[in-house]
Order: C-alpha cells, then sequence, then structure tokens
C-alpha cells in the first residue's frame, strides 16, 4: 500500500514537471515570436535551424550580407555565440516603429546546447554567406 | 479611400479602384511558404512590371489588429495589384492555419468572379540539400486540362510524388474540385530560409507561361539584401508552416498505385 502511494506521488511529480516544462517551453516561443531580430546598438540575430541526426547536431545559420572572414564561433559551457561583422554597413533610413535611421554592423546569436553536444570537436564550413556548425553527440 | 468591400467568411476584399484585366488573364499568388518563394516572386513582379495597387484583403477575424503603413497609409495586410492580364497578390503577414481554409475558398471565389482565366501558385518545396543545388528545379502542378496545356510547354517536368502542405494545396484541391484553372509552380527551396533565388527561378517559368519579360537580374544582385529583410515574415510564417505540418513535404506518400 505505501509503495503504492510511493508509485503515485513519483508519477504525479514527474507530470507535475513535464507540464511546467512544457508551460515554459511556450513562454519562451511566446516571447521568442515577440522579441525583434535586432538591437538597437546595431546588431542582427540570424536565422537558424537545428538539425537533430543519430550522430550529430547540425546548426545552419543564415547571414545575408556577412562578411565571413570576421566570423567568430566560440563555446563556454554549453553556450555557443556566434558573431560575424556585415560586409557593409547596413543603414535604414526608418526601420519600423522607431522612425529614425539605424544601422547594422553585425550579426550576433547565442545558443544553448543540447547535454549530449560534444563541442570540442564541432567543425565549422560555410558556403557564401550561410554557415554550417557540425557537432558531434557524444 | 475603398471603393467596394464585400465579406467573406471572415475576411473582406477591398478594391480602391475599378480594375479589368486583359485575357488571357492570370491571378499570381505570392503567399507566404517555404523560402517565402511567394512572396519575394510576386514583390519583385510589381516591382518590375511596375504593377498598380487596386485593392487587398483584410481580416479582423483571423489576421493580427494591424495594418501595414506605407508612404503614411495605412495598407491591409495582403495587398493586390494589377498590370495588364496580372492580379498580383501579396501578402505582408504569415497566414494563420485557422485562415487558410477560408482564404483559399475567398481566392477562388475572387477569381471567378473577376473571371480571371488562371490561378498561379508559386510554391516553395522545400529540399534537405539547398545549400548543394546551385540551380533550384521547378515542377508545375494543374488542376484541369486547360492549366496543364498552359504549362506544359514551359520546359519544366510535372511533380508526380509527394505531399503539398498549406494554403497552395486547398487552392489546388478545390480548384480541381470546381473546374477553376490553377497551375502550380514548385521550386526546391529552403523551408525556413528566404530564398531569392528560388523566387526568381519561379518567374523565369512564369514569364514563359503569362508570356511577359521579367528581368530577374536586379533580384539576384538583391538577394542579400532581400534575405535580410524577410527574415521576420520568415520567422513568423515558419512557426505557421509548423503548425500546418509543413514537414509532411519531406515525405512520400505510402500508396503505391
Amino acid at each position: 500500500m505505501v509503495e503504492e502511494i510511493r508509485r503515485i506521488a513519483k508519477q504525479m511529480i514527474r507530470d507535475v514537471a513535464e507540464d511546467i516544462r512544457r508551460a515554459l517551453e511556450e513562454v519562451e516561443e511566446a516571447l521568442a515570436m515577440v522579441r525583434p531580430l535586432w538591437t538597437p546598438d546595431g546588431c542582427l540575430e540570424p536565422l537558424y535551424t537545428v538539425y537533430e541526426y543519430p550522430d550529430h547536431y547540425e546548426v545552419v545559420v543564415d547571414m545575408p550580407r556577412a562578411d565571413m572572414r570576421t566570423l567568430s564561433v566560440e563555446v563556454r559551457g554549453n553556450k555557443l555565440t556566434l558573431r560575424c561583422r556585415l560586409g557593409s554597413e547596413v543603414r535604414f533610413e526608418r526601420w519600423g516603429t522607431i522612425q529614425r535611421h539605424i544601422s547594422f554592423r553585425e550579426y550576433r546569436m547565442t545558443l544553448t546546447l543540447p547535454e549530449d553536444a560534444d563541442a570540442e570537436h564541432m567543425e565549422v564550413k560555410s558556403r557564401g554567406t550561410m554557415l554550417v556548425i557540425r557537432i558531434p553527440r557524444r | 479611400m475603398t471603393y467596394y468591400e464585400e465579406p467573406f467568411d471572415g475576411f473582406s476584399i477591398i478594391e480602391y479602384k475599378d480594375f479589368e484585366l486583359k485575357s488571357p488573364s492570370f491571378f499570381v499568388l505570392g503567399l507566404p511558404d517555404a523560402g517565402l518563394v511567394g512572396v519575394i516572386a510576386a514583390q519583385h513582379l510589381v516591382k518590375a512590371l511596375k504593377a498598380e495597387e487596386v485593392g487587398g484583403i483584410e481580416s479582423y477575424r483571423y489576421f493580427p489588429p494591424l495594418a501595414v503603413i506605407h508612404r503614411g497609409t495605412p495598407k491591409p495586410p495582403i495587398r493586390m495589384f494589377v498590370k495588364d492580364n496580372l492580379l498580383i497578390m501579396v501578402p505582408e503577414v504569415a497566414i494563420p492555419p485557422a485562415a487558410v481554409y477560408p482564404l483559399s475558398y475567398m481566392i477562388i471565389d475572387y477569381a471567378r468572379k473577376h473571371g480571371v482565366n488562371y490561378l498561379v501558385s508559386i510554391v516553395g518545396i522545400a529540399v534537405p540539400n539547398r545549400m548543394e543545388i546551385e540551380k533550384p528545379k521547378v515542377y508545375w502542378l494543374a488542376s484541369t486540362q486547360k492549366a496543364e496545356e498552359a504549362v506544359k510547354d514551359a520546359g519544366i517536368e510535372r511533380f508526380e510524388e509527394g505531399y503539398l502542405v498549406g494554403p497552395y494545396a486547398v487552392i489546388l484541391k478545390e480548384s480541381a474540385k470546381r473546374r477553376v484553372n490553377n497551375i502550380v509552380l514548385l521550386v526546391e527551396s529552403f523551408m525556413e530560409f528566404p530564398d531569392p533565388q528560388a523566387a526568381a527561378e519561379a518567374l523565369s517559368v512564369l514569364s514563359k507561361i503569362v508570356n511577359i519579360e521579367v528581368d530577374t537580374k536586379p533580384l539576384l544582385e538583391e538577394a542579400e539584401t532581400i534575405r535580410l529583410m524577410a527574415r521576420d515574415l520568415m520567422k513568423r510564417t515558419a512557426k505557421t508552416l509548423a503548425q500546418m505540418q509543413k514537414g509532411y513535404e519531406y515525405q512520400m506518400p505510402i500508396m503505391y498505385a
């Protein structure tokens, strides 16, 4: 009887934890849709996709007008940070709601890597202004 | 500013100007899809042909409560332009999944009402190895024999097997059912990144079908800037495509025969 109660309690805790995880994911997703892909200090966040394969992850990043010679990809802990300057400053005379000129000079993004990502052995390749980061799984 | 407004199941078609299309007439649909191929192609078409804005589509039920401001004037989220025998639809927002069916039905009804001869859908068909493809291939589908006749000499192959997901799928099926001529141009593209090169390939084929000159050189020259500018719409579109299970397009149907 005690064992049964303990089992049910553990299951309930697991269910609650799963519900919280899903709710956090939804909040994160909603915030991502509201958050702009640029910052007023002249940084753009590139579009990217993470593909999951049995033995590795592949992060594909789209960075139009980037100067790929200035690319830097660093990993600290489970955070991957990418920076790359634009080939020439991109200037918009009236940008969206701020209604004043804005210049973009750099792409910048930070990505949380999955726990089994082996960043020490990652490979970075580019094709034009698109980037592929291949990260083996442990 | 409104000359005419007609409600349709949660949408409104607005016309600012009376217009008449030359024959044979084509309604080019640039709805947001994989790689924003249709949107980029339609926008370039409007720019290259200096098409005149004649109306748009609004929905207080399906679209977010927004006004698209251009040169200080509010515009509907989907804008429509005319040039000679072309009616061109250019959306500025992602299409929510709940809007797909009513919007598709409305497009077909509107085309019939205006006596449009052909609906032309420009669709990005996502391919996983798009980065390795130098020149994206264009395929066709047609809802009727007449639509097939119009596209078969364009020098492209028919799309034989696979899935089509989203508004273009509904428009194709419904057009076939109602005997409306729908030509679908499917271009290999990225799923989640804007793809001006794929749009240029679609326009090269479209120009043969509608018999007009469309210079795609400026589109290719501005490709990097277009990719940069289209990031926000692409991000929102990618979310709606995931909700519509766009991933089906990577699969093969299970049926053999």
